[in-house]
């Protein structure tokens, strides 16, 4: 059975590659639309502090956000190549050390730009199964929940 | 993307039974080889079918694997539905990169 470790999505936008690059590596105009407000800009090899704020963007997914309203967001920035690529690590989900890595790649297209997001490294997870059994450390069970949904994921 | 919490974080007999080294070995290489029986999962292992039936055996009570009578031994296999809400991490983080994308296409398409 395949193993599925990493999520991908693809779209087209129809904006120009400045704009769109601003919107994702610009740390004030990506808060707008994801719902987060940063202490700072996003800066390679530099981890930058933030928190979930409602998107202002689209009031009904706002008001899902709105319990997480404060909730830590943190971002370690791992790639800036302007208008090409903008990538960071940040926690697998909010109970848990491991980290998944989020890469954009921008294209440019006849009609705007294509966008690609990955998020990838679900596969570290089962080291920090193997670690946690180890240590005797009954902690990683949600690390465990992961795991498993590899197998699933894959499965259907 | 931090995705909410699954309703399977806090099924304590789940993540017990897979907290054991061997016992999650035995679900990682039923999920990856399909069914199979406690003698073929014997095989490269240095514990004997019986001891293997055993971890079997919590796996079942605990709902994360079926065992299926043919003959003189069970089939064992990955219980579906347990699995299929424990993936709701990588689903959850899915639909919400839908989600987001749709958000992002608002701001930049004005």
């Amino acid at each position: 059975m395949a193993i599925q470790d990493r999520i991908e999505k693809q779209i087209v936008l129809h904006a120009d590659l400045d704009r769109v690059w601003a919107a994702i590596a610009d740390s004030r105009q990506f808060g707008a639309w994801f719902g987060a407000e940063f202490d700072g800009p996003f800066v390679l090899g530099q981890t930058t502090h933030g928190r979930i704020v409602p998107t202002s963007v689209d009031a009904e997914v706002a008001a899902m956000q709105e319990p997480h309203r404060g909730s830590d967001l943190n971002l370690d920035i791992v790639a800036i190549e302007p208008h090409t690529r903008f990538a960071f690590r940040w926690a697998a989900s909010p109970d848990t050390d491991v980290q998944t890595t989020v890469t954009f790649t921008l294209r440019p297209h006849e009609d705007g730009v294509v966008l690609i997001i990955t998020e990838e490294g679900f596969d570290e997870l089962p080291e920090t199964v193997r670690q946690s059994t180890r240590e005797g450390n009954e902690g990683g069970w949600e690390a465990q929940t992961s795991l498993i949904a590899r197998y699933v994921a894959a499965d259907s | 993307m931090p995705a909410p919490t699954t309703a399977l974080s806090d099924s304590t007999a789940l993540f017990a039974a897979l907290g054991d080294p061997t016992r999650m070995a035995l679900v990682i290489e039923l999920g990856e080889q399909g069914p199979s029986t406690a003698s073929a999962l014997a095989v490269g292992r240095p514990i004997t079918r019986q001891a293997i039936g055993k971890q079997l055996a919590v796996l079942a009570t605990a709902g994360i694997v079926v065992g299926r009578r043919t003959g003189r031994e069970q089939i064992w296999a990955v219980d579906p539905v347990v699995l299929k809400a424990a993936g709701s991490r990588l689903e959850a983080a899915s639909t919400a990169w839908d989600s987001a994308l749709e958000r992002l296409r608002s701001f930049v398409e004005d």
